[in-house]
């Protein structure tokens, strides 16, 4: 089934309804408001989350070839998350190959950011796609290839065989975009910023798009605001998704009724947030505006660009070093035919979990972190309950913001009701 | 989770900036902001309006016939 209702997209696309073409699905984002307010959030879901089962009854090395067809924007965590899942339940040691991946999800991750700013946090603006976002799709091929044999990081044998002069080009390439089209400043001297104070400063002396839009936020206190008393819709707040072992996860993903907890999880009762404010929450900054405004909009964007500063910084120092590294010395795993694979994906953590026999996948399961933080009660839904506006076209350019601030991975379409 | 289904690039506007796309008979319109040097009857990769990057048209169909075997779309 495609759905053929047109999307309004491009930089006059104030009005954030997005309706994706193909196959990926969307949210449904309903506000009902009152009062100049957001009264009411509900959030439904169309994403085909039973698509893994396209992996039943294959090979995997055939998963591993697949996946990145199938998935594009978040393609390396699938992968890296598909790797290791399968190694474990064949029993395969974590290998350097490994590690390599990791890091190859983290420029996954970067990538991400920068678009979500370049394009999304743009849109805010009325402004169209920044032209440095092209030069950063390109920033993920290039580094694959300059760190993994023939580009090949997620194959069972992938092997890693450093080129450092490519891979210094894409990484000067990576700064040069972020420091002149997203801080401003140096990495470093941003990633310092460590008081709310310094923020509000960079933002209201910053030209590029992410220090104009953190101004327009900073200045509009309405939209850092909790939800106002008058109207609860959630209860309290929404909890973070605390690290959880593998084994502790698959005893939830295991039961034949794993399809409802993959579409509405809970965890200890609450749909845990896992995006750039859970990983960062104690960066000095992002410290600093929790205790000072709480989870608000601010909060959620100073987040994503600690996160963004910091992983470029982290991925300058670890890559070149993968050249010196000694084959990984790891245990011998057992082959116990189920295996985990859990990555810190852009948009929050992704975990895969396989169940093998006879060498073929008979079970296929995926846990993404859109669910978690769009679950109906979830950090969205908070984020966007009690919201204040003065018309209709406010009203979704906040909202969308608001939730381009959790980023789902799939387009919503936003219905304002009474 | 962000299934990406491969679609024909049938028309590109004459800016450079636009093409309308094919996706199993549904016309839509999508921004070429992101990916370099596409052309007409080239397989895109979609996300929210925009092609993210270009595919060939062997990876293309055989995406296609997954999620098909998948039940995910009609046979392609």
């Amino acid at each position: 089934m495609i759905l053929a209702k047109q999307d309004t997209r491009g930089p006059d696309a104030h009005d954030s309804t997005r309706i994706p073409v193909g196959i990926e699905g969307q949210l449904t984002i309903t506000l009902r408001t009152a009062h100049g307010r957001v009264a009411g959030v509900d959030i439904r879901s169309s994403r085909p989350l039973k698509a893994p089962r396209i992996f039943v009854g294959r090979s995997p090395a055939t998963v591993l070839e697949t996946l990145p067809m199938i998935y594009s924007l978040c393609a390396t965590a699938q992968a890296a998350a598909a790797r290791q899942a399968l190694g474990a339940a064949l029993g395969r040691p974590a290998d350097a190959a490994a590690r390599a991946g990791r890091l190859l999800v983290d420029v996954e991750t970067v990538r991400e950011h920068t678009l979500g700013i370049l394009l999304g946090w743009a849109e805010y603006l009325g402004e169209g796609p920044d032209g440095a976002a092209a030069t950063m799709m390109g920033l993920l091929p290039a580094v694959r290839g300059a760190v993994f044999a023939g580009g090949r990081a997620f194959a069972l044998d992938a092997e890693v065989a450093v080129d450092r002069d490519a891979l210094a080009a894409a990484l000067g390439q990576m700064r040069t975009v972020l420091e002149e089209r997203v801080f401003g400043l140096p990495l470093e001297m941003w990633h310092g910023l460590a008081t709310p104070a310094e923020l509000v400063e960079w933002a209201e002396q910053g030209t590029t798009v992410a220090a104009r839009v953190a101004a327009a936020a900073l200045a509009d206190g309405q939209a850092d605001g909790p939800a106002d008393a008058t109207f609860p819709t959630t209860a309290g707040p929404v909890a973070l998704l605390p690290d959880l072992d593998d084994a502790t996860l698959g005893a939830r993903l295991r039961p034949a009724d794993a399809d409802a907890f993959i579409a509405r999880p809970l965890w200890r009762g609450a749909p845990g947030e896992t995006s750039s404010l859970s990983r960062q929450r104690t960066h000095p900054l992002v410290a600093g505006l929790l205790q000072d405004q709480g989870d608000g909009l601010v909060t959620r964007l100073a987040a994503r660009l600690v996160e963004l500063s910091g992983l470029a910084r982290g991925l300058e120092d670890s890559l070149p070093r993968l050249a010196d590294a000694p084959a990984a010395a790891v245990e011998d795993g057992r082959d116990t035919g189920e295996g985990m694979g859990q990555v810190e994906a852009a948009r929050g953590r992704l975990v895969h979990r396989v169940e093998l026999a006879a060498g073929m996948v008979t079970r296929y399961q995926v846990l993404a972190p859109t669910e978690w933080n769009f679950h109906p009660r979830g950090a969205a839904s908070r984020a966007l309950a009690g919201l204040a506006f003065t018309d209709e076209e406010d009203l979704r350019r906040r909202a969308a913001l608001a939730i381009r601030a959790l980023d789902p991975c799939v387009g919503f379409e936003l219905v304002v009701a009474e | 989770m962000c299934l990406a289904m491969p679609a024909e690039v049938v028309e590109i506007d004459p800016s450079g900036a636009d093409a309308v796309v094919s996706l199993g008979g549904v016309r839509k319109e999508i921004s070429l902001a992101l990916v370099d040097g596409v052309e007409v009857g080239d397989f895109v990769l979609i996300h929210v309006g925009y092609a993210l990057n270009t595919v060939s048209r062997e990876e293309a169909e055989k995406t296609l016939q997954l999620f098909a075997e998948a039940g995910l779309t009609d046979a392609p």
